[in-house]
Formats: C-alpha cells, structure tokens, sequence
C-alpha cells in the first residue's frame, strides 16, 4: 500500500511521484526507485503502477519476438482441413478476405483491426519506445508514442481470437480432419508474447522516462 | 486522503498525472484533461441502449450458413449453442453461452446498475461497486470469440460443392454490440462510484 498524501501538492509540477488514481482520483505519493515493487491505490486498490523493468529490455526484446512470430503468423498457412478426400487450407489473410467475398466487410476490417493490425502495430511502438527510452534520445515522437501505446491496449483482441480458433477446431473436428499450421502455432506464440511485453511494459515507469529525458538539457 | 478533485486537480487518464483542472491538456503528455469524463451517465447509457436494440438482430439473423452436401443450414448464436449440446461439445458450448449471452447481457446490467448507483444518495459500498465495474471493463472483449469463430470457419470451411460455410448478418450486428458495450464501459466513468463518498471510503 501506498500512503495517501494530505496536502494537495505544490504546484510545480516537479511533484512527478504524485499521481492520481484514475479509478477513484485519490492523490498517491508512488516511490518508482525499487524495481519490481507494484503499488496500488490506498483507497480502491487499482494497481497504480508494477514497476518492473525500468531498462526496457525485457519488453524490448518480448515485443521483437512478437513482431517476428507476427511474421510467421501470416506467411504460412493457419489451418488446413481435409474431408471427403478433398483439402484446403487458409492463410490469415485469405480467411480475411473470404469474410469481405462473401459480403461481410465490417467483420472483415474488423477482425483485421483488433486481430492484426491493432496489435502488431502496439509491438512495433514498444520495440521503437525502448529504443528511444534506451537510447537517451528526446525524440518528439516519445510522447505521441506513449500515449498512442496505452490508449490502444484496451483494443488488442489477439488472445481472444487465439481462444475463437481453438474453439473453431474443436467444433469443425466431428465434421472434418483439421490439422493446425505453422501460423496456427506462430500467432499462439505471437499472442504469449504480446501479453508478457504488455505486462512487462510499465505506464508509470515509462512516463517517468519519458519526464526524465525531456527534464535533461 | 485527498482527492485530485477536491485540491483543484484533474488526473490524466493517459499518465495519470495531476494537472490543475483549470487546463485543457494534460501538462506531461498533452491528453486532454478533464477532471470527470463529460457526460459520462449520459454516454454510458446512450450506448448501452445502442448495444441493446443491436443485440436483437444479433440473435435474430443468422451467424453463419452452412452448406453440407446440398443442404443449407442457417445458424442463429443460440442455435449454434443447442447444436453443440446435441452433439455433446459442453465445454464449447459453455464457452459461446458465456461469450455470447451472458457477458454482454450481464454488462449491460451491470453499466446500468453502475449508472444508476451513482445517481444514488446512498449508494451500495464503493468497493464493491468498483469491483462490478473492473469485472465489466475486462470481460468486454471476450465476447467476440463468436465472431471470430465465424471468420475462421469462413476461411477455412471452402471444400469445392461438398462443405461450405458464409457469414451471415448476426456477425456484423454482433461485432456491433461488443464495440458499443465497450464504448459504454470506456464512457463511464469509475471515479463517480467514489465521488459522494469523500472520506468515509477510506475507511470502508
Ligand atoms: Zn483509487
Ligand atoms: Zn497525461
């Protein structure tokens, strides 16, 4: 637990280890010095910060593995199936477009955004904010980034398609043989990786970075 | 304790630093601030009703049609659950009754309990109400497991005359619903459930 502050701070906004909880807005003083020391909101317990890894390695290297399973994820075939002698298989992207031949745009874009293009393109902001925070640089694409990374998370659907295929393949199997491909074991990993990059990626611990690097002349 | 309300602060939503609320952007990343979100019953509850009327069609209409052999089947959410049990898939089956039914129908209770709550005098203990909303932030998206069900059938199940699946109307009007609850549960906002509180939270 974090302890509450009484006074309202000083104006200066140099009071950068006072935040405000944004589930119930109480004003918390967070100590960011340790690593690996979580801290909730005193009053609600909304976990306020998990200070993990402030080298940015971790989620660096996390979200570059991602970004190449992500690759692999749409080169192979995702899932074959064979019934009376016939076969076919799919890529992601022909699933995709099959959605958009048969009428479906809006699933399509859809399923495209929250499955691919919404995730792959928070990957790539974690790989090029570590970068930036790693290299010392006071790029003005820091802040921009940011917020652009934590404004999306809410909208990444990559774990619950990963759960709508396995489902897929347990409802197809008394009807035909289905055999997962590469991609199919490539976006699992994809989605793994994505969420520990997430979870090893800090709000706070890249905001005060973030201040820090812009605080240096 | 002292809220950001109370010592004239608004709390960035992106950063979570304490801005004075007489500010328009938030002075660390340039967010817009505001110290409650504008309007936020009122959007909460517009969209939830959005979500309500599109779920009709989402269950009406069917999710996908298949083709097996010369014979066309189409299948509604519901449906395609009761095929399921038939054919004695009760994990799957749990999985899209759950996605499909309960999670948007209980998030939509819960936003307009929510909503209700806060308009309260007396509302029921914020601890408890602040948990109701974390459960209905992190369930939203789990809902469109069906609609992505649809789309890895559609991709995949294309064997010439002999098996063939398309989406149908249900998808769209599904996917739908998840993006409005969603919207609903963003537009809400969590710090009213403590703002009649004040101090007597603490000690809650
Ligand atoms: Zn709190
Ligand atoms: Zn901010």
């Amino acid at each position: 637990m974090q302890p509450a502050i009484d006074q309202p701070p000083p104006d200066s906004a140099a009071a950068q280890d006072i935040v405000g909880c944004l589930e119930c807005d109480l004003l918390v003083r967070v100590g960011l010095q340790r690593a690996s020391h979580a801290a909730y909101c005193p009053r609600c317990g909304y976990l306020l910060t998990d200070a993990t890894d402030d080298t940015f390695v971790q989620p660096f290297a996390l979200a570059l593995a991602a970004l190449i399973f992500a690759v692999l994820a749409v080169s192979f075939p995702f899932l074959a199936v064979s019934a009376a002698g016939l076969e076919n298989s799919m890529t992601l992207f022909a699933a995709i477009g099959s959605l958009a031949r048969f009428g479906a745009d809006g699933v399509a874009v859809a399923t495209l955004a929250f499955v691919l293009l919404i995730p792959v393109a928070m990957m790539l902001g974690v790989v090029a904010l570590c970068l930036l925070l790693r290299a010392e640089r006071a790029s003005p694409a820091l802040v921009p980034l940011a917020r652009l990374l934590f404004r999306l998370n809410a909208w990444s659907m990559a774990d619950v398609f990963a759960i709508g295929v396995i489902v897929s393949l347990v409802k197809l199997s008394s009807m035909a043989e289905i055999v997962p491909g590469t991609a199919f074991w490539a976006y699992i990993a994809f989605t793994v990786t994505f969420l520990l990059a997430m979870t090893r990626l800090d709000r706070l611990t890249v905001w005060h970075a973030v201040d820090r690097l812009r605080a240096a002349p | 304790m002292t809220t950001a309300l109370a010592s004239g602060r608004a709390v960035c939503h992106v950063c979570l630093h304490p801005s004075p609320a007489s500010e328009s952007a938030c002075r660390r990343c340039g967010s817009t601030l505001h110290a409650r979100i504008p309007h936020s019953l009122q959007r909460t509850m517009a969209l939830g009703l959005g979500a309500a009327l599109l779920y009709l069609p989402a269950n009406l209409l069917p999710i996908m049609v298949t083709s097996q052999f010369g014979r066309t089947t189409e299948n509604t959410i519901i449906g395609g659950v009761v095929r399921l049990i038939e054919a004695g898939s009760y994990p799957v089956a749990a999985v899209i009754l759950i996605a499909s039914v309960l999670i948007p129908l209980g998030k939509l209770a819960a936003l307009a309990l929510l909503c209700w709550a806060a308009r309260q005098r007396r509302p029921a203990p914020p601890r408890q109400r602040t948990a109701l909303y974390r459960v209905t932030e992190f369930v939203g998206k789990w809902s469109m497991v069906d609609v992505f069900v649809v789309a890895v059938l559609v991709g995949l199940v294309q064997i010439g005359g002999i098996m063939q699946v398309k989406p149908g109307g249900a998808a769209l009007a599904f996917a739908g619903v998840v993006v409005l609850t969603m919207l609903a549960a963003e537009s809400f906002d969590p710090r009213l459930i403590w703002d009649r509180y004040g101090r007597e939270g603490a000690r809650d």
